[in-house]
């Protein structure tokens, strides 16, 4: 059962109506317009472009790196970037791993997880706000 | 309109105040003709603690009795008031609509204010820290490497942009800038940098629209028409589509009989550099791939086949973001009656604004005429 909001963002949805996916949230499926939805594993994705913000929000990493990454069915996802062993490049295979602080002013952060390069999943994503 | 500025001393209330009242002094118009009100603005309650924005202006300038109210759609809120007040017209709901958008962002931190702006991203894409620079850095980086195409375009949009707005007496920055100037500007995100960037602004702009039989030199709507697309930019089938400025430009194009080559003269939202090239092409203006290159050309300054931002756009002339959209129609009016002193396009008769809420969340695609007997 996943219901914790901060790991639920690891999961896209998947419309038990028609199977349609997507990552996120809405309240009907932009297809059949069903309101049941199943919980969907994203998988390994391909990373088709990224950035690094380097004026950031005050909670939020210094240099913060982003990419966008295309997972299966078309479903795509914008999300930090791991930096740890240096971040995913354009066309490497990437998964939504980790749970860290992607949001931290110093109350109750923002936990969830990164884009990791395949052979790096497992860790935590790397630097912290 | 009220001179765009980055710290205005006026209150928000004032800068409404000040652009209706040359609005209607323009348009010789008194307060007691207009029929209804239609004032565009963002977060006034974040921005300002204050709201009744259009019930506040309404007691100040002497509209009794008109329907009115405000409408709010991110930072295309003043094209869609205006939207809202062409409607009222052209159903007949109203004789005389009063349209004015304004916003005065300076009165909280810039931190504060990146944040009031960052709410408008969806939740999740919210949570990773994304903002509108880094979405807009997104789309640069995937232009320039599909197409093979120069850093250097999105350098002479500034540059063109800045030249424009130094004609501009109504522009926050009335300066060129060099080349150098916008490579030795800061990353904001790569590959934009801070002369990328619009900057953050005060300010408020007023049109009136009114029911009447046209005479020479008038403006008249030729269309206007708004389109949404998904609320995450992920969503987006492609990071350099924008799908809502297309469909809003196909609607106010067909609604209006009109096409691409028709138009002479055009405000595009520019907020961020790579906006202006990316428009272009949903707008037909430019096959896929090629605005950079046109743009390179020469053909988007004021003396080329398409001048685009003659005002400044959005990177000189300032976006206070519910002004903005109004702040385009009141330059695209001045560019079709003559008036655009140091800035005038040479026989502008059909002119087109694009006003972009979020990043490509919901367009507002407006196309204006002189009226020529």
């Amino acid at each position: 059962m996943i219901d914790e909001h901060d790991v639920r963002l690891q999961y896209g949805f998947e419309c038990t109506n028609c199977e349609n996916r997507w990552y996120y949230d809405r309240y009907r499926c932009p297809d059949c317009g069903s309101t049941h939805f199943d919980d969907w594993q994203l998988g390994h994705g391909t990373l088709i472009a990224r950035t690094t913000a380097r004026v950031t929000p005050e909670d939020v990493r210094d240099e913060n790196g982003l990419g966008l990454a295309e997972f299966g069915d078309g479903v795509r996802v914008i999300a930090q970037l791991s930096d740890i062993e240096g971040p995913p490049a354009i066309d490497d295979t990437v998964e939504l791993a980790g749970k860290v602080p992607l949001r931290d002013d110093g109350g109750e952060p923002i936990l969830g997880p990164r884009l990791v390069p395949v052979d790096s999943a497992g860790v935590d994503g790397g630097t912290h706000p | 309109m009220t001179t765009f500025r980055s710290e205005a001393t006026p209150s928000i209330d004032e800068l409404m105040n000040r652009a209706a009242s040359r609005a209607l002094g323009d348009a010789d118009c008194d307060g007691d003709a207009v029929t209804s009100v239609h004032v565009g603005n963002m977060a006034a309650e974040a921005f300002n603690r204050t709201s009744g924005l259009a019930n506040a202006l309404v007691a100040s300038i002497g509209v009794h009795g008109a329907s009115a109210d405000r409408i709010e759609n991110t930072s295309a809120s003043g094209a869609s008031a205006f939207l809202r007040g062409y409607e009222a017209v052209a159903s007949g709901h109203s004789d005389v609509a009063l349209v004015v958008g304004v916003e005065k962002m300076s009165a909280v931190e810039t931190s504060d204010a990146t944040e009031i702006i960052g709410r408008i991203l969806h939740e999740r894409e919210y949570a990773q820290g994304l903002t509108l620079p880094s979405l807009a850095a997104l789309a640069a980086e995937t232009y320039l490497r599909r197409y093979d195409a120069s850093r250097d375009a999105l350098t002479a949009i500034a540059m063109k942009n800045h030249a424009n707005g130094a004609q501009n007496p109504d522009a926050q920055f009335q300066r060129r800038v060099s080349a150098q100037d916008v490579k030795n500007s800061p990353l904001v995100a790569d590959p934009l940098r801070l002369f990328d960037c619009c900057p953050m602004s005060d300010g408020s702009a007023a049109l009136v629209l009114a029911r009447t039989t046209p005479t020479e030199g008038d403006v008249l709507v030729s269309s206007a028409a708004s389109a949404t697309d998904t609320h995450a930019v992920a969503e987006r089938r492609d990071p350099i589509r924008v799908d809502s400025a297309r469909k809003a430009g196909e609607r106010a194009f067909d609604r209006g009989g009109l096409g691409p080559t028709d138009v002479d003269v055009a405000c595009l939202h520019d907020a961020f550099t790579i906006l202006e090239l990316l428009e272009l092409e949903e707008l037909g203006f430019f096959e896929r791939g090629t605005a950079w290159e046109a743009t390179l050309s020469g053909a988007t300054r004021r003396d080329g086949s398409l001048p685009v931002n003659p005002g400044g756009g959005l990177k000189a002339r300032g976006h206070p973001l519910g002004a903005t959209g109004v702040a385009q129609l009141v330059e695209l009016t001045r560019q079709l009656t003559n008036r655009a002193d140091g800035r005038q396009v040479l026989n502008a008769k059909t002119g087109l604004a694009i006003n972009v809420a979020g990043f490509g969340n919901n367009s507002v695609c407006t196309i204006l005429q002189r009226y020529d007997d």
